[in-house]
């Protein structure tokens, strides 16, 4: 569905991605994990056309995508999620989660994928009308994800959800994310919390220094010599 | 006359005043919550406004009703053509809040510069909206202070409704409370940049024909409301509609006070005393968002 071919990204002189090639198939669920610092919120945001790449070349469902402007990508279907959560603070949850479905597909749809964020997050129905000024981070988050539903995507690029949250607050997180995944929405997630976030995961990828350093199932990479020094300690 | 009701008369004359100032600072208030882009062209933009009126108005010798509908479409796009001309290019750079301002500083000069240009430098007058006065209590005012209040009050409540209500309205406000969000939303910022530009034109406008002296109107009649603006979107502070609202009308209310008690010639000192003030007390600003 997705498929990143040897980009490279730069932010003047310093180097950031260098030839990364990732894939996403329909349907599955990606994690990207690796240390601070190396990229993989750069490679979200160049995929959502936030930022544009120096070389290589983005394609879904086939059709390139690398110099499209970001309200292209998001009417043809890719949500990203920051990990800072870009919320409206002086607008309600309720007018967050309605601006989500700015694009012309996701107004049709929009009762529908109201009904749907509701059910997937019934104290977002509860907080409609609080300010998202006045919500905690966990809680913000929720509305973030909610906000990107709205959208009406097809595939979800979303960047550290689980960062901050106390441990019960993150296998929530997960849990909804493995649910959204399984009503048939592509899902590429970036992750700190990598080994709980494998627990989804179809396949993983190891992002370090910019380059991609190994692809594959949970268990590959779990038992993978240089994740258990570098990750786990062991 | 005793001292309160001149009070009263200073207070409700203020007030007026203060809702005139309103569409004035809040085309400079919307472009800079939406863009953080000073305009300084602002001032141009009412001066072109009242000289496109005075067109329609005298040699053209149409009504005040076709003035309105005329420029209010010139004004905007006006405003479009000149935000992608002017600003759009430099926002590629990473010094465009700098570069953004000298080149709405020296659009100005242009800009009224064209005025003498086209229209010739001797003064004009624009005819008032309505004739006559009535008596309040026993205060004569004019019948045209009377009628450009109300548009103006309407003005900001259309504008008001605009924001809260339609869609073009959510999405400039949007694009100022979080510019990256609006992007992930699928708004396309750059026309959000471009509209909002153009409806500042058209508020600095018809706050142009609102304000300008009646028989006084010339090239560089744009200055002091272009000062003015400024000091009231500071005072109610940077990024907040509300606190420009209010702000207008505290310094009109301000304005009148100084003007009876004390001499209109202070008025424009008091008003850079107020900016002073601010930057000195509180830069924040009544309801400031961002420093």
């Amino acid at each position: 569905m997705l498929e990143v071919d040897k980009l490279d990204f730069s932010y003047g002189d310093f180097e950031v991605l260098r030839d990364v090639s990732v894939h996403v198939n329909d349907g599955e669920l990606v994690v990207l994990f690796g240390p601070n610092g190396c990229g993989k919120s750069t490679l979200l945001k160049t995929i959502g056309g936030f930022l544009r790449c120096v070389s290589g070349c983005i394609k879904f469902d086939g059709r390139e995508i690398t110099k499209l402007p970001s309200q292209k990508i998001v009417a043809m279907g890719i949500v990203y999620i920051s990990q800072w959560r870009n919320l409206f603070p002086d607008m309600t949850v309720e007018e967050n989660l309605k601006l989500g479905a700015y694009n012309t597909n996701a107004r049709a749809k929009e009762a529908e994928n109201f009904d749907y964020v509701f059910q997937l997050f019934p104290k977002l129905k509860q907080w409609r009308n609080r300010l998202a000024s006045t919500l905690s981070g966990g809680e913000a988050r929720m509305l973030a994800i909610g906000r990107g539903l709205m959208s009406n995507g097809k595939f979800l690029a979303i960047d550290e959800p689980s960062a901050g949250l106390a441990p019960n607050l993150r296998a929530e997180m997960f849990g909804k994310i493995e649910e959204i995944n399984e009503s048939g929405i592509s899902v590429f997630l970036v992750e700190q919390n990598f080994v709980e976030a494998s627990e989804l995961a179809d396949r993983m990828y190891l992002i370090e220094d910019g380059g991609i350093v190994l692809e594959g199932g949970r268990e590959e990479v779990l038992s993978n010599k240089h994740v258990k020094e570098a990750f786990l300690g062991i | 006359m005793d001292i309160w009701t001149g009070l009263v008369i200073v207070l409700i004359g203020g007030v007026a005043h203060g809702a005139l100032y309103a569409v004035l600072a809040l085309g400079m208030a919307l472009v800079y919550g939406v863009s953080r882009i000073f305009n300084f062209a602002h001032g141009s933009f009412f001066t072109w406004g009242a000289y496109f009126a005075w067109l329609l108005l005298v040699p053209l010798e149409l009504n005040y009703a076709a003035a309105f509908a005329l420029t209010i479409p010139f004004m905007y796009l006006f405003g479009l053509a000149v935000e992608r001309v002017v600003i759009r290019p430099l926002r590629r750079r990473s010094d465009w809040q700098f570069t953004s301002i000298v080149a709405t500083l020296g659009l100005a000069f242009f800009l009224d510069y064209m005025i003498c240009v086209v229209f010739g430098s001797r003064l004009k007058s624009l005819p008032p909206l309505l004739e006559g006065s009535v008596n309040i209590g026993n205060i004569p005012i004019s019948i045209h202070e009377i009628a450009i209040t109300l548009i103006a009050i309407a003005v900001v409540a259309i504008l008001g409704l605009f924001l809260k209500k339609t869609r073009p309205g959510m999405n400039m406000r949007a694009v100022s409370q979080d510019i990256l969000g609006a992007q992930i939303v699928g708004i396309a910022k750059d026309k959000v940049f471009g509209y909002t530009f153009a409806i500042s034109a058209v508020l600095a406008g018809i706050a142009g024909i609102l304000l300008s002296p009646l028989y006084y109107l010339t090239p560089l009649g744009g200055w002091d409301p272009l000062i003015k603006s400024f000091v009231i979107v500071a005072f109610g502070g940077l990024g907040s509609m509300r606190g420009t609202l209010y702000a207008a009308i505290i310094l009109g209310i301000v304005e009148n006070v100084v003007a009876l008690y004390i001499g209109s010639v202070w008025t424009l000192a008091t008003w850079f005393l107020v900016l002073v003030f601010i930057l000195i007390i509180r830069p924040r600003g009544l309801f400031g968002v961002w420093e």
